[in-house]
């Protein structure tokens, strides 16, 4: 299954990167996740029975209905953390991404009717809350694509910045568990009492949900991380399913593989939990890239759906700059896959990190970072 | 400047009271094995793709600022049950993944956009710097009940699809994009303004010289072509 | 974590299961429910419930015999359907089904469905 390959030539970097966490900042979650330290925890979802239905998550703020919702307060908190400067403008637009946005709003409201609610219930009425707190001067652009929305703004910042129609793009993506998304895993059977653990061959596979908030500016300006290339694929084969073969997962490697070659890298994965998707992604990474130690942080941060292609590259980042990579927490023996890196290593020996992303319907994001 | 061009596009509706009715027409043109589970939307995008079927390696840019809210009414109806299906339905951009998944075909480049004002801007935007020489373009919308009554859905349902082409092939519009300024977005024609999908919608259905003025993307005048031989 | 076990299916010596042991006790017990075995009473309900969540017509609905999987057949039903269809058999019957893992055990045909539901703990119609 052939895939799409984006070129970023002459060049496209990303800088000024961030996120926030059940543990915190990017540094505090990547020491967090070094130490193996789960940031899940079993909790009830809203009006289930608080004995018997409880699920993995990993939350910044309580999942409750109270108004402003959680992610608006912890958002609130970010003006002094994100890169500074005008943002919002023609030459410096922001791209939100989300697959949530304020649907916890939407809920609520159905529940106590309270009208404040739909002020900030829709992707673009959430937006433009976000762009006041954040002090934005003009209306983002929002993606959102299920799991690979913050993967995809990625990509449509370096389009933009190729195509030399803006100077500098902020990336910015939060997704907060809700009541609203919780039911809706939980209904799936993916999301059950069981913790995540990535990449491992069990009888049962299970997902956690967590909060997340990131961010990333990507331009013109050389740093240390650089965007190579990246590629996509949206195998439409079923809505919930991959196809069975993993050509998805497979075509995606493949576009990059000239661009791979003679870099050393390894793989910061997408690896939710789930045993068929988890099983086609480790193999079809061991494959393409073979010796590319694969890493999923899904089993302690829980799965932050739009955003975790943003926040996982962010504590990829992150991990570079501190010479510690953590390994895949969560996860056991037997894996699906030789490369599959339980424990931590150092990325000193590599030119770089692939960051992997994928979602509903078969959807699949890959990019290619080079790192000093 | 950046410049393309468009070709004839599809426009189904706008739809209102009759919508039901034309949403049961598109289906029976559907195989009955597909049609069973496509949601009013995902039948109303796979007619999109009947008569403006998708080009191998083509990049589909997807705009919707409201998405599926007849699925989402429903998924917020079947709590504490919470019903997978209409969950799974709800997720933008579900309803045309849903039209591609019964279509069988791999997307390679698919870009979902949400947004208010500034979403056609920004889907232009990004369609016309696209690495490919033709790209599919759709804008749609689905009427909801009590979203709609509490203004967070639309007031109607309709779709438009379009293939924009680097170099002229049959064009009816010539797209030439300008830098931004500091006005408010609006798309523009003489006989008025209106914002956001639904005018945009609206000003290519007419296929009048009109304008999308976008604060944040720029300036977009679609130009009419004559159309070319077929 | 020791998960709390809940009212779901029971093992022959009366304890219930869960997750793994809930998938070896379906592996173990299905194989004897054939079609002479069914509870067409309960086997009817179900393909009721069938009707409305999948919007089945009757033809279809003729079709389904005991041995047909549940899944990935003749009708066109797949893993979402079978996933709303467990919904409304929640919610019908009180059952619980963990795992995707142990829903496509349980739609391992028809008549393996309607076993797990029959063997499950059923709530009574005063809904205790």
């Amino acid at each position: 299954m052939k895939a799409f390959h984006w070129s970023w030539e002459p060049g496209v970097w990303l800088s000024a990167h961030g996120c926030r966490t059940p543990f915190g900042d990017a540094t505090a979650t990547r020491r967090a996740l070094a130490d193996k330290t789960v940031a899940l925890k079993a909790r009830a979802i809203q009006g289930s029975d608080p004995e018997e239905d409880q699920i993995p998550l990993a939350l910044i703020h309580p999942m409750d209905d109270q108004r402003p919702s959680g992610w608006e307060r912890t958002i609130a908190s970010l003006p002094d953390k994100l890169p500074a400067g005008e943002w919002g403008t023609s030459k410096r637009p922001v791209i939100v991404t989300s697959s949530n946005f304020g649907i916890d709003q939407l809920l609520a409201y159905t529940r106590d009717e309270d009208a404040r609610r739909l002020a900030v219930a829709l992707p673009h009425t959430s937006a433009e809350r976000v762009a006041e707190l954040l002090g934005w001067s003009g209306p983002p652009t929002l993606i959102s694509h299920a799991c690979v929305s913050s993967s995809l703004g990625i990509l449509q910042a370096a389009q933009w910045i190729r195509s030399r129609v803006v100077e500098e793009v902020l990336v910015f993506s939060f997704d907060f568990v809700s009541p609203f998304v919780a039911a809706g895993f939980a209904s799936l059977k993916i999301l059950n009492r069981g913790f995540p653990m990535p990449y491992s061959d069990g009888v049962i596979g299970s997902i956690g949900l967590g909060d997340a908030v990131g961010w990333v500016v990507v331009s013109r300006t050389p740093g240390p991380f650089r965007l190579i290339a990246s590629a996509t694929q949206n195998e439409m084969h079923h809505m919930t399913a991959n196809e069975p073969a993993g050509s998805g997962f497979e075509g995606v490697c493949d576009a990059l593989a000239a661009d791979a070659a003679g870099r050393r890298l390894w793989i910061k994965g997408h690896g939710t939990g789930t045993l068929d998707a988890g099983r086609l992604e480790a193999n079809a990474f061991e494959r393409c890239f073979p010796g590319a130690p694969l890493v999923s942080w899904k089993g302690s941060l829980g799965h932050t759906l739009g955003t975790c292609g943003l926040v996982e590259t962010a504590v990829s980042m992150s991990s570079v700059e501190a010479g510690e990579v953590p390994g895949t927490v969560g996860g056991r023996a037997p894996v699906f896959a030789g490369t599959v890196a339980l424990d931590a290593f150092s990325p000193n020996a590599f030119q770089g990190f692939l960051s992997f992303s994928s979602a509903f319907g078969g959807a699949h994001v890959l990019h290619l970072i080079e790192h000093d | 400047m950046i410049e393309c061009y468009i070709q004839e596009p599809c426009v189904l509706g706008p739809f209102t009271t009759d919508a039901d009715a034309r949403i049961a027409d598109f289906r029976k043109a559907l195989p009955a094995g597909r049609a069973r589970r496509l949601t009013a939307m995902a039948v109303l995008l796979s007619e999109v793709l009947r008569r403006l079927p998708h080009e191998e390696d083509e990049p589909v840019y997807f705009g919707s600022t409201y998405g599926d809210t007849p699925s989402l009414e429903k998924y917020l109806a079947s709590f504490p049950h919470a019903s997978p299906m209409s969950f799974q339905n709800s997720i933008h951009p579900g309803p045309l993944v849903q039209a591609f998944v019964a279509r069988g075909r791999p997307v390679p480049a698919f870009l979902p956009f949400a947004g208010g004002r500034e979403i056609i801007g920004s889907l232009l935007l990004s369609a016309m710097t696209a690495s490919a020489a033709t790209r599919l373009c759709i804008v749609a919308e689905t009427q909801a009940t009590w979203m709609t009554q509490a203004s967070i859905a639309s007031g109607a349902t309709f779709a438009l699809g379009f293939r924009m082409t680097e170099a002229p092939r049959n064009p009816r519009f010539r797209v030439v994009r300008a830098s931004g300024n500091v006005e408010a977005s609006s798309i523009a024609r003489e006989s008025g303004a209106n914002e956001g999908t639904e005018g945009f919608f609206q000003a290519m259905a007419e296929e009048v010289e009109f304008r999308v003025h976008s604060e944040a993307y720029g300036d977009f005048r679609f130009q009419r072509c004559c159309p070319g031989p077929i | 974590m020791v998960p709390r076990h809940s009212p779901g299916i029971r093992d022959r010596d009366g304890s219930r299961l869960r997750g793994a042991r809930f998938v070896v006790w379906l592996e173990r017990n299905t194989g004897r429910h054939t079609k002479h075995d069914m509870n067409e009473a309960l086997a009817n309900k179900i393909k009721a419930m069938m009707a409305k969540t999948l919007d089945l017509d009757e033809g279809q609905l003729n079709e389904i015999g005991a041995d047909m999987p549940l899944m990935d057949n003749g009708l066109g039903l797949d893993s979402i359907d079978a996933l709303e269809l467990i919904v409304q058999v929640e919610k019908e019957f009180g059952v619980k089904i963990e795992s995707s893992e142990a829903a496509r055990k349980a739609f391992s045909s028809f008549g393996a469905f309607v076993a797990f539901v029959e063997d499950a703990h059923i709530r009574s119609p005063s809904g205790d």
